[in-house]
Order: structure tokens, then C-alpha cells, then sequence
């Protein structure tokens, strides 16, 4: 079911808020199982037969929760516990993710026929096999209470808002508020307002900014380098808006019922180093590489160089192939890895200087954006071909009809895009919040006024379109 | 009353949202709801048709193919307010009017739909 679906949107959540908060609102316990019920309807809606793989690796991440507090102090079985947490849940990704993308480059490689079997990818197993795996290693860790209830880890590992597209929240974030949160009026209002500024952004903003990215980077003849760019940006702002409109629903929707989950981006497009970068995108994936993969390995306080490189290269190349079984993803991931050693021994994120910042900015774009190219394109063939259409290899005149079409009708759209791709709003509050009473108060309403009515502009768009994909499903 | 009018005015945002997704609800669900009280009206009128007609109406919308929109007229207004939208901020082509379709505008101001729809 998506976010972003009428019948999310007037059936599901009005279903949920009734039940939660009038029909079991006397009992945490019956809260939970409530949630946890309605959690697994919200993913059987999409393919129901998966919810059985979804309760597999929660009743098995439960199981292996209880040696792994028991064992705390025994390093030996509570390293067992761990790989056999760790054989679990990448094996379990691996058969529904990746088996068929080795087998059958075993088979190409080769010359084998081994058979290939049809599995479908369950939506949303890399986040709830990361979320189910954090829950064992903060158990061992002490950084969250072991539950003996299994409903609570399911309610943990399964609860709709961060579900099937992030945030990927880890197990001591939320470890106290799964039996003692305290849901209040106010927290519900910034709830809704994430809520609608996320339902925005997906639905106005990713979904245009899709159309023109679809139509670039899916033409079959060759397309101008002013339309390649044009696509490129597109997909830029596209993959933002829908991947952190998702994140804003998803915390929004928690707030509503007294979660509250850790932001999961920051603006990414103003930074000046990809180092930076990546410390603003998809921030609960950052954090969840380097506190479980990265800082074991030993991170950057490490005796050699050689030791650091190592350890960047094993975080950038599951960021990769974390992403999907696909070489275009590997490559993505390695791109940032190059370029991440690059920054990091070079000590380029730390050279400040005025002059130095658009040079920076220019640098990191242009890097993210060719990196979005990689991402987007079907194989790398296709992100070559793309790569000759951007810088003028294919012939033909540098401006198309197609470029002045697609920006002609999408101008409004592209302006927005790059405009709240920015921290303006954040600006605009500040300076709001040193004004007076009096011009705080009518800002306060104007916004308050202004995001309804948006609203219900973007139930319009949702009503009225058939084009809704959500990217990060498929991871 | 007093401090009911001023829990409402500070959470204006939720008050609005609520009864938003909710008058949506209603306007989603009161077909359905009405063709299952006429079902049992017009059956043996058993409790036991109660239940189960809102189950084969889930199991109809999930792998039935039942549409489960808005009804026309209100489904009218958004298209309405989306034309809107589309005119004031300068489109001439409006993406996925329907599944099949597309809708241009024409030199002479006129909306017309492309039938089947545009592809490169």
C-alpha cells in the first residue's frame, strides 16, 4: 500500500487513528498488537504471502534477542549469536535479492546452465532485515531492552510508517517508547504537518520531476546533451523528493502515534563535499553502515593507511550492492568509495576558504549528479550511452523540442524543485521566530493555512494521476 | 468550551486533517457501505451477512479490481481544482489524465485528449 494512495489515505489511516486512539486507547498492550495487526494488513495489501517471510525474521531476530542479552557477558556464544544473526538475515536477503543476479552471472561467466529460479523481491526487505538484525546486535550491545514479548519486536521490526521504505530505524531509538511513549496533541499536529509536507514533495514534486526523468532516460532514439541534462537533473530532484517525502511521512506518521524516529536527511543538495553529502542523505543508512560495519572494522582510527582504505571499500561496496542486484548499483557505490578515499586522505571537505565554496558546491553536484546517472540507468550500457548524450556525443543540435517542451511545461516545478531542495523554509522560520509576537502569530497561520490548501491541491494530483512510483521500493 | 475552542485553534492543522480524511472516508466507503445494508435488507437479514459481506467486499477490492475512489462528484472537483493547478502555473499538457489518455491543450485555448497515449 502506498502513502500516497486513496485508500491509504481514506480508509487505511482513519481506520488506525479510530482504533488507536477511541477503540484501544486504555491499553498499551492492546495499542501494540492493534498497530501490529494493522502493520502487517498495510504490507500483505501488496503481495500478502510475503508477510510469512516478514514473520520468519521476526520470530527468529525475537529468538536470537534472548541469548544475545544472556550471553552478554560470555564473548564466545554471544559472537555465535551474532553470526548466526548475521548468516539469518543476509541469507535471507540473499535468496529473495541477489540469487538470481549471481546465478545467472555464475552461468555467463562460466558457460553454466545452472537453473535460475523465479523469486520475486518481498517490498522493503533490505530496511526490515536491517531493522530485525539492529534489534539483536543492540540487545547484545545493551543499547536496548531485550523484549520478552515477541508482539513488541514485531511491532518493532513491522510497524507501517518506516516499514517498506526507511527510515531504517534502529532498535535503541525507539526501544523505550514500543511500551512506554507518551502521544500528545501537539506531537500529533507536527506529526500531520510532516505528514502533508512529505505527501507534497512526493506527490507534486517527485511525481513531475519523474515524467521528465522517464522521458529522458527511457527514449529510445538519441536525445539531445540539453535534454540528457535536463533528464539528469530531473532524476536529481525526483529521487530526493520521493525518497525523503517518503521519510517525512514515515516520521510524521510515527509522531502521530508517539514515535519518534531520527531524521534522515538534511538538505543534502547544499553540501560541498561528498563526504558531506553523505553525512546529509540518507543519514539512517549512514549510520547504521557505520556503527555495525565500519566502526567494528575499526573506522578511521586504524594504524595504516592501507587498513582505512579496506575499511571504506567494504562500507561503499554493501552501500552498493545494498541498493539492488545490479552492476550499475556496484559501480554507484564505488564511485563514492574512490572518491570518498580521494577526499579522505586528501583532506579536500576541510579546506575552507570563501572563494572555495562555489568551486565545492559545483564539484559535489556535478559528482552527485553523474552518480544519480549511474544509479538510474537500466545497465551500465545504458548509463554510457547516457553519459555520450550529456556531453554531446551523440551529434545532432545541443538544444531539442524535446528539452524546450519538458522545461516549458515543468518550469514551475523545477523552480520549486531547487527551491525546497534548499533550507529555505528553516531560513524563513528563524527569522520569523525573532520577529514579534504579532508577525510570528500571522506567519503561523499563513503556514498553517497555506499547507492545508496545498493539501488539498495534492489530493487533486493524486486523484488525478496514475503515475506514483515510490524508487526506494524496490530496495 | 472555552479551553476546547483554544485545544482546536492550536491544533488547527489536526482538527482539519482529521475531519478531512475522514469526510474522505466516508465519501470512499459510503457506497460500499450502502450496497452491504441493502444486501442485508434485501437478504435473510442475518447478522452473519453483516460480517461477512464487509470480508468479500475487502477481498473484492484487494484481487477483485474494485476501484476504491472517491465518488465522481467529488472526484470531479479534484480534476476541476487539478486543471486549475495545471492552467495557473502554465502547463499545456497534463501527464496521465487516466490511465490511456493524455490531455493537451490546443492553440485556441480548448483541452483535448489524446487517445491512445503519447509516447516518444
Amino acid at each position: 500500500m502506498l502513502f500516497s494512495s486513496t485508500v491509504f489515505l481514506f480508509a487505511f489511516l482513519p481506520v488506525v487513528i479510530f482504533g488507536y486512539y477511541v477503540i484501544f486507547r486504555k491499553s498499551r498492550l492492546l495499542q501494540n498488537i492493534f498497530l501490529l495487526i494493522m502493520s502487517l494488513i498495510f504490507y500483505a495489501w501488496g503481495e500478502p504471502k510475503f508477510v510469512l517471510v516478514m514473520m520468519l525474521s521476526i520470530i527468529v531476530n525475537w529468538a536470537l534477542g534472548l541469548p544475545a542479552a544472556k550471553y552478554r557477558d560470555n564473548k564466545v556464544r554471544a559472537r555465535a549469536v551474532i553470526a548466526a544473526a548475521a548468516v539469518f538475515n543476509i541469507g535471507l536477503m540473499f535468496i529473495f535479492k541477489y540469487l538470481i543476479f549471481t546465478l545467472e552471472n555464475i552461468n555467463s561467466v562460466f558457460g553454466l546452465q545452472i537453473p535460475v529460479p523465479q523469486i520475486t523481491l518481498p517490498i522493503g526487505i533490505s530496511f526490515f532485515t536491517f531493522q530485525a538484525f539492529s534489534y539483536v546486535i543492540d540487545v547484545y550491545r545493551n543499547d536496548g531492552e531485550m523484549q520478552k514479548n515477541p508482539l513488541n519486536v514485531g511491532l518493532y521490526i513491522s510497524f507501517f510508517p518506516q516499514l517498506i521504505a526507511g527510515p531504517i530505524v534502529r532498535y535503541q531509538t525507539v526501544a523505550n517508547e514500543i511500551k512506554n511513549r507518551k502521544e500528545t496533541l501537539s506531537d500529533f499536529t507536527t506529526g500531520v504537518e510532516r505528514f502533508i509536507v512529505g505527501f507534497l514533495k512526493k506527490v507534486m514534486l517527485a511525481n513531475t520531476m519523474a515524467v521528465v526523468a522517464d522521458a529522458a532516460f527511457d527514449a529510445k532514439d538519441a536525445i539531445s546533451p540539453s535534454f540528457a541534462w535536463l533528464g539528469a537533473l530531473a532524476y536529481t530532484f525526483q529521487i530526493f523528493f520521493d525518497f525523503a517525502g517518503y521519510s517525512d511521512m514515515g516520521i510524521g506518521l510515527g509522531r502521530m502515534f508517539g514515535f519518534h524516529f531520527l531524521e534522515n536527511f538534511d538538505y543534502p543538495y547544499i553540501s560541498k563535499s561528498i563526504t558531506e553529502f553523505w553525512r546529509r542523505w540518507h543519514i539512517s543508512l549512514g549510520t547504521w553502515f557505520r556503527d555495525y560495519v565500519y566502526f567494528p572494522l575499526g573506522g578511521s582510527r586504524v594504524n595504516s593507511k592501507a587498513r582505512l582504505v579496506f575499511n571504506l571499500f567494504v562500507v561503499w561496496f554493501l552501500t552498493g550492492v545494498w541498493h539492488g542486484a545490479n552492476w550499475t548499483f556496484l559501480v554507484w557505490g564505488l564511485m563514492y568509495f574512490v572518491i570518498l578515499t580521494v577526499e579522505k586522505l586528501s583532506g579536500i571537505p576541510k579546506k575552507e576558504g570563501r572563494l572555495l565554496i562555489i568551486p565545492k558546491y559545483i564539484y559535489t553536484m556535478l559528482l552527485v549528479i553523474f552518480g544519480w546517472v549511474i544509479f538510474r540507468a537500466e545497465s551500465l550500457g545504458a548509463a554510457g550511452e547516457y553519459f555520450k548524450a550529456m556531453f554531446g556525443f551523440n551529434g545532432g543540435t545541443f538544444i531539442s523540442d524535446d528539452t524546450v517542451f519538458y522545461l516549458k511545461n515543468n518550469l514551475v516545478m523545477f523552480v520549486a524543485s531547487a527551491v525546497f531542495s534548499l533550507p529555505v523554509a528553516p531560513l524563513l522560520r528563524k527569522k520569523l521566530m525573532s520577529a514579534g509576537e504579532r508577525t510570528r502569530r500571522a506567519a503561523d497561520a499563513a503556514y498553517t493555512a497555506a499547507l492545508l490548501l496545498m493539501f488539498v491541491v495534492a489530493v487533486s494530483y493524486m486523484i488525478k494521476g496514475t503515475y506514483n512510483p515510490f524508487i526506494y521500493f524496490n530496495f | 468550551m472555552k479551553r476546547l475552542l483554544k485545544t482546536v485553534k492550536n491544533n488547527f492543522l489536526s482538527v482539519f486533517f482529521i475531519v478531512y480524511i475522514a469526510v474522505g472516508m466516508v465519501s470512499v466507503c459510503k457506497p460500499q457501505a450502502l450496497n452491504i445494508i441493502d444486501g442485508f435488507l434485501q437478504s435473510d437479514r442475518s447478522l452473519s451477512y453483516l460480517i461477512k459481506a464487509p470480508v468479500l467486499k475487502l477481498l473484492d477490492i484487494r484481487y477483485g479490481g474494485v476501484n476504491l475512489e472517491p465518488d465522481i462528484k467529488l472526484k470531479a472537483f479534484y480534476i476541476h481544482l487539478n486543471r486549475l493547478i495545471q492552467r495557473v502555473i502554465g502547463n499545456d499538457y497534463i501527464y496521465d489524465a487516466g490511465p490511456k489518455n493524455d490531455v493537451v491543450r490546443l492553440n485556441n485555448g480548448y483541452l483535448t485528449t489524446c487517445l491512445p497515449k503519447l509516447t516518444d
